[in-house]
């Protein structure tokens, strides 16, 4: 009996689960070990007292509950854990309870990424909607019969549609590329690219609806050719220059400089913006990340920077970021020479 | 009289959007780009209607609506949301700081005038909570069928 006591125990010590069982009378028995991590309190505190006192909650579903797991959650230290708990209750002969045994398990990290995907369709949603609203409604306002507008008006109307239908297919196209990168199957096109003509596309076509910052464009005559996806690096930099604007709300300047590197480019995009902490540098490429010292309300699904990244290091190049809070950030991006080596200084202008 | 009403969204596709289409049916249009500005123009213009953004840099349209009805120069003028937060929730919470209507976008504009002109109404007849209400039970209704 004594032997089979000790077996019973040393199973239930070396369980994943935590497992903590009470008596009749609602004084806790047994605790082991992983309930003694999941909850942070050792067992020689628990023992003999009540799961309420020892986690300031109940584990027990109550009469008329539904059978089967239920998450519930307790506070360890100032951390909130969430656990998955099944109960068994165990009766004498006479049926009466006995007493309960819990099961549980800590599944904060899934409720977490059950949360971050919530928290994203409902991002996705309204990044979606807001360039709809001036798509279905610019249409709707052309084509009442009752208002009669001008060429100008019709033409604006019409930009609108066309520059929202854009920026639409830009948030489609980067829902698509996060699919595409996380299941490996993304196609690039790499060939020698100049990034100095991308870099000067794509500012381009940022300051067509970004009248407040001033510009700066600063890169070598001849280009720096490196081997790319020209779409890419292009969506790289549109990305990089859209957060650019995003994070300095008042204005101010934005440069982009290219210049060649022995084994490749670099790439800089600098803005006198709010900055971005220290504690952040790493964590603003990872997937849905979206920043705090944003602005409450400002738009972006959070993939921008992770997809910048993904491509980049596709790409055989890297990204990171430079930057103090509150005194704008430079994001460097590196890429690898082209194989033909057209990346070293054309040879007239070496001689200049 | 026509009626005046106040865009407060930072997206100028759509104050335009609003704009082109309650001009076309005789109201005059102010505009905002955030919260801030929407404060100041709405004290200095007490518009007859506000259609009012929800996620703006800056303050966002919640915080905009508690402090137009914590004002007394501003508290009477209708908020009206114009959001692109479709959920549920928020549709409750624009009602509960005090909006009398939700529209979701993206919405037709064509019906923008009615819609304002009809909560207008409303409002002057003194029916302003029975609007409230009547919003309110259609979300009720909303929740018990989702």
């Amino acid at each position: 009996m004594a032997e089979e006591k000790e077996r019973n125990e040393a199973i239930l010590s070396n369980i994943a689960d935590g497992i903590v069982a009470v008596d009749r009378d609602g004084a806790i028995v047994l605790w082991n070990a992983t309930a003694e991590t999941i909850s942070g309190v050792p067992a020689e505190e628990a023992l003999g007292r009540r799961v309420s006192e020892v986690l300031q909650r109940d584990l027990a579903a109550g009469d008329g509950a539904p059978p089967g797991e239920r998450s519930i959650s307790i506070q360890r230290g100032d951390k909130e854990v969430w656990l998955s708990v099944s109960e068994a209750v165990m009766a004498d002969a006479a049926g009466s309870v006995a007493g309960r045994i819990f099961a549980f398990r800590d599944v904060s990290s899934e409720r977490l990424v059950e949360q971050m995907k919530s928290d994203f369709v409902a991002t996705v949603s309204h990044e979606l909607r807001t360039p709809l609203t001036s798509i279905y409604g610019f249409a709707e306002t052309l084509m009442r019969g009752d208002v009669e507008f001008s060429d100008t008006e019709r033409e604006t109307f019409l930009a609108y549609i066309a520059s929202e239908s854009e920026r639409l297919i830009n948030i489609v196209d980067d829902l698509l590329s996060v699919a595409r990168l996380e299941t490996g199957t993304l196609r690039l096109t790499v060939e020698e690219t100049d990034v100095a003509a991308v870099a000067r596309e794509v500012v381009a076509r940022v300051q067509e609806h970004a009248d407040r910052w001033e510009f700066q464009v600063d890169v070598p005559n001849g280009g720096v050719v490196v081997d790319a996806d020209r779409d890419k690096l292009s969506q790289v930099l549109l990305s990089l220059l859209d957060n650019a604007v995003k994070f300095s709300p008042d204005g101010g300047k934005v440069s982009i400089s290219a210049r060649r590197r022995p084994d490749g480019a670099e790439v800089r995009v600098t803005d006198e913006g709010v900055g971005v902490p220290r504690a952040d540098h790493q964590r603003i490429f990872s997937k849905f990340y979206r920043a705090e010292n944003g602005t409450p309300g400002m738009g972006g699904t959070g993939l921008g920077l992770f997809l910048a990244r993904g491509l980049l290091v596709a790409m055989g190049g890297r990204i990171w970021v430079e930057s103090k809070e509150g005194q704008g950030s430079t994001f460097v991006i590196e890429l690898p020479a082209a194989s033909s080596g057209q990346v070293q200084a054309p040879a007239e202008r070496a001689a200049v | 009289m026509s009626l005046r009403v106040l865009v407060i969204d930072d997206e100028a596709p759509i104050r335009l959007l609003c704009r082109v289409n309650l001009e076309a049916e005789g109201m005059s249009v102010a505009e905002a780009q955030d919260g801030r500005q929407g404060l100041d123009t709405a004290r200095a213009e007490t518009p007859d209607a506000i259609l009012l953004d929800v996620m703006m840099p800056g303050l966002d349209g919640w915080s905009v609506a508690e402090e137009l009805l914590a004002n007394e120069e501003t508290r009477r003028i209708p908020i009206i949301f114009l959001t692109a937060r479709a959920d549920i929730r928020d549709r409750a919470r624009g009602l509960g700081v005090g909006g009398l209507d939700y529209i979701t976008k993206p919405f037709n504009p064509v019906e923008l005038a009615t819609l304002v002109r009809d909560v207008v109404a409303a409002v002057e007849r003194g029916e302003r909570e029975e609007l409230r209400a009547e919003k309110l039970s259609e979300l009720r209704e909303l929740l018990g069928s989702a």
